[in-house]
This record gives C-alpha cells, structure tokens and sequence, in this order.
C-alpha cells in the first residue's frame, strides 16, 4: 500500500502547533481519514479553533469557521441566492459551509432549524440553493464544539442529530508541564502557524488507503459485541462518584445504533493506518470506541441524579466486552 | 509356566487341617519333545492378612531335560518334572495357608469377595513445570507445523497466557505487563498479533515473521 506522504506527518505538523491535546488532532485526522465529521465538547480557550485551523493549513486546504447564534438562519450557513439589478437576474451566493474544514462553532447556540441545514449538509455532501444542487468540496470535514459550562439559551442537539457526527471527542484541560510549553511557545507574537505537509490529494489517497485496511472476522464480531452491550448492558456495573455501584442497565434508556457499529469500523481502519499498519487490531477497536459511543448512547435521568461519569459507564462497557 | 509341556490333567483340592486350611494342586503333563524345557517360577498373589497389602509370593524357574531314549527314560523324566511342580504348587500352598493362618490368629475375619488383582501404586512423579521456553518452542512448532489463521491465533494464546494476559485483554494491555519488558518478548508478542489480525495475502510473511521472533526468544535462552 503506497500513500504520498504518511498522515501521520500531518499529525506531527499539528502537534507543532498544538501543545497537548493529542486525542483532539487524533480525532481531526481519524475524522479526514473516515470521510465523517467530529464534535468536540469542552470548555472555551482549549485549542479547539486553532486545531481545526491547523488542520486546514496543513492540507493546503479552505478552513471556515462560523459561529453559532439564535438569530443564525439556514441561509447563513448553506448561502443564498441575491438578485442582482446589474444583470437583473438571481445570482447564487455560496455560504460559508463550502470549505475543506468547516467549524460550527457552539453548534447548540443555534436553533434546531439551522442545526439541521448543518447536519443535512453534512449527511448529504451537498447543498440545495434555489433550483441548483451544488456538492460541497472534497474532502468536507465539520468540526462542530459545545460548551458544557454554560447551558443557558442553547438548543440540545437531539440524539438522532448527534448520530451524525462519527465521533464525539471530550476536550480536557491541558497537564501543568503542557500549559508551561503554551506558555512559552505563545510567549511570542508569532504562533509558528501549520506549513502544508500535504494536499487534498494526499487526503484522498489517504482515505482510499484507510478504507483498505483489513478488519478481522474476529475483530467485526467484536465490535458488533460491543454495540449490542450498549443496548443490553446487564451484568455491567458502574461506581458513581460517590462510590455507589449501579447496574448500567439501569442508567441506559437506549444503546447505540448500527451507524456506531460502521463508525467504529472505520475509526479503528484510521487508526491503523495512522500507526502505519494496513490491518486492525484490537487495540485501535478499543481505544475509540468510546469516541463513536459517547453521543450515541442515551442515558436517563438516573446518571445524573446519582452522579455516574457518562464516560466511565462508557468505559465500563467497552472493558466487560473481552477483546479477541 | 508351562510352555512345551502338554497338560493332561488337573487335581485341586482344599482340606481343612488343624493348622488351618490347605489347598492342593495336582497337573499331569506330558512332553512331545526332547531337550531341556524351562518351566516358569511359579507365583502367588495374595492379600497378606498380617498387613493387608497385596504381595506376590514365587519360586525359582526350573530346566527339565527329556532325553530321547525310549519311553522309560521318557517316563522317568516326566516324573521329575512332575514332582518338581507339584513340590513347587505345594510350596505355593503352604504360603497361602500360612497366611491363612495368621489372619485366623489376628481374628480379622474379611469377607470372602473376590477382588481384582491389585494394581500398583507407584509413588507419582510431581508434573513438571512448563518452562517459557517450552511454551515458545511448542508455539514455533504449531506454527512450522500448521501455517494457517487458526494456528497463528493458538500459538498467540500459548504466548499471550505465557505473558501472564487474561481473557480479553489486547496487546497494549500485555506489552504493559512486566512480562513483557523484554525486548525479544515483545517483538513476539507484536508479530503474533499481526499473524492473528493481519490479511489472507500477508499471513504467510507475518507467520514467517512470528516464526523469527519466537526463534529469537529461544535464542536468548539463557
């Protein structure tokens, strides 16, 4: 298998920039790899921006970055169609939506309208303006963020929204010796910005390569296993924050649809071929698996009343599958 | 026991005398042949009633010669013969009434059930303890043996439980083992993954590959 030039080198361009954070350009590459489009949640000022800007810069390709408001309307985002009085005729104004990586910035800032042009967008790979269908670039990559901190005024991306993006990827705080190096390395004006290190050629190759990488007859029954826990998690059991154990059966109103089964398939396929490899294994089934899970997954009430980590019922999951 | 010798008749019978119970054998033979004819030892197995432990009672083998001339001499020695083994049933006899006797003395009746012949117990050795190299080695030979997937996975498992991995765990989880810091150990342990996950088309170089490490690991047998 011949690739121009190894995704993982665009890996190490962005690590360039991006002090820490390995799981957020991890998940940018995987999503480019897999053709699929993240959402990543965290608090404000942790790189989010810069990585997706980053990652534009680094394939030579168009970045875009709209921000997402309540009076946002559809036509803000997919483009609109504006009468000229020169030509008397309508011309077609394409939205910011037609770009190589687009970020939705505070995607559930917008209502549910506007949410679901992004989201049709995104499934589709094409955009409707008046009578003419225009097809969005190759590759298209949505990096949609939420805010967990500040609820007020926002409108939930309900779960069959959410099933669309391939991966949901929490964004942490950096370590203390990581905030140091963002310390001295932005002590600067100059923030060293992303060179090109490959093209959207190379991302096409690259996407070709990944789709070829073989998964086992082993390996499929095990992340079918793992899909069919979330929905019948039985004998699983999750310690709450204060130490109480449940059952997470009980925490679980519904488990994750075949669509988590496919993203798993090809976010373990990304994987492999970021690790140079052109077969998986079941290491990379089990380190993201929690990324394809995480917004599929529909937890009631019961979580938060008890005070159970979403993720650590995740992970329960995923550890009481036994890897092949 | 009595090889070469032609037997005509059988006599047996048992008599109870005032120092116990005795039991005669009496066996007619002939001989067909002339020269030496070697008879067995004969042996007694029997429950010592002293200790209750099986025990084996024989006499010495004995050489008859049956010369060829004429039925006299030929008579003559089948008597021999005859007296030597009726000397030697009576032997055996007289050992069995003297165990008889004894169990009569220590009044431990037991009932008269006819048992198997006792198999003996020898002392077992303790099982030997399967050394990494041993289980490296069968591995390697699985794999020269059998160049399939299957055989790849089980020569994986061998060495996955070798490492001291439990059901389910991957290979990040065993390469963090402290198994599993030797350099030779976890080149194995990464090329075996590969044979178990890797395409139709590579499985013949990762097993070759598979078949290098492990041959590695047994060369840093110290």
């Amino acid at each position: 298998m011949t690739v121009a030039r190894q995704p993982a080198e665009l890996g190490a361009a962005l690590a360039q920039t991006i002090v820490g954070q390995e799981g957020v350009i991890e998940a940018l590459l995987l999503a480019l790899l897999a053709n699929g489009h993240v959402l990543l949640e965290g608090p404000p000022g942790l790189a989010k921006t810069l990585a997706c800007r980053s990652l534009a810069a680094g394939l030579e390709g168009e970045f875009k970055r709209i921000q997402f408001t309540p009076d946002l309307l559809p036509s803000d985002i997919v483009g609109t169609r504006i009468f000229d009085q020169r030509d008397s005729a309508f011309a077609t104004v394409l939205g910011p939506i037609f770009a190589n990586v687009v970020l939705a910035d505070e995607i559930n800032r917008a209502p549910a309208k506007v949410q679901s042009a992004l989201l049709e967008a995104m499934q589709e790979r094409q955009v409707t303006i008046g009578p003419q269908t225009y097809a969005l670039p190759d590759p298209f990559v949505v990096m949609a963020t939420m805010n967990p901190l500040d609820s007020e005024g926002t409108y939930a991306l309900p779960i069959a929204q959410m099933d669309r993006f391939l991966m949901k990827v929490n964004v942490g705080y950096p370590s203390r010796a990581e905030e140091l190096r963002i310390l001295d390395r932005f002590a600067v004006a100059d923030t060293h910005p992303v060179r090109a290190v490959a093209s959207l050629d190379d991302v096409r190759a690259w996407r070709a390569a990944a789709h070829a990488v073989h998964i086992d007859e082993k390996l499929k029954r095990y992340i079918v296993e793992l899909v069919a826990t979330t929905r019948q998690a039985e004998g699983v059991s999750v310690q709450s924050v204060a130490g109480t154990t449940f059952r997470v059966a009980e925490l679980v109103d519904y488990g994750a649809s075949p669509r988590a089964t496919l993203a798993i398939a090809f976010l373990a396929r990304g994987r492999a071929l970021l690790a140079g490899r052109d077969f998986a294994l079941p290491d990379d089934v089990r380190a993201i698996a929690a990324h394809a899970l995480r917004h599929r997954i529909g937890f009631n009430y019961r979580i938060v009343a008890e005070g159970v980590d979403a993720d650590r019922a995740i992970e329960a999951i995923i550890a009481s599958v036994p890897a092949p | 026991m009595l090889a070469q010798l032609e037997l005509l008749g059988d006599y047996r019978e048992t008599a109870a005398r005032s120092h116990g119970t005795e039991y005669r054998e009496t066996i007619t033979v002939v001989a067909h042949t002339a020269g030496p004819i070697a008879i067995a030892p004969a042996t007694l197995q029997a429950i010592d009633a002293r200790d209750g432990k099986a025990k084996e009672w024989y006499t010495n083998g004995l050489t008859l010669r049956v010369g060829e001339s004429g039925s006299r001499i030929l008579g003559a020695s089948v008597q021999i013969a005859l007296r030597v083994i009726l000397w030697l049933l009576a032997s055996a006899a007289f050992l069995a009434v003297a165990v008889a006797i004894v169990a009569a003395v220590r009044r431990r009746p037991r009932a008269l059930v006819e048992t198997p012949a006792p198999t003996p117990i020898l002392p077992q050795e303790p099982p030997r303890v399967r050394s990494r190299w041993d289980v490296a080695r069968d591995a390697l030979a699985v794999l020269r043996a059998d160049r399939t997937r299957a055989a790849a996975v089980t020569a994986r498992g061998g060495i996955w439980r070798m490492a001291g991995a439990s059901e389910g765990e991957t290979l990040a989880d065993v390469l963090h083992r402290p198994d599993a810091a030797d350099p030779t150990m976890r080149a194995m342990l990464i090329a075996l993954e590969r044979s178990a996950f890797t395409y139709e088309e590579d499985l013949c170089a990762a097993i070759d590959d598979a078949c290098s490490a492990l041959e590695r690991y047994l060369e840093s047998a110290p």
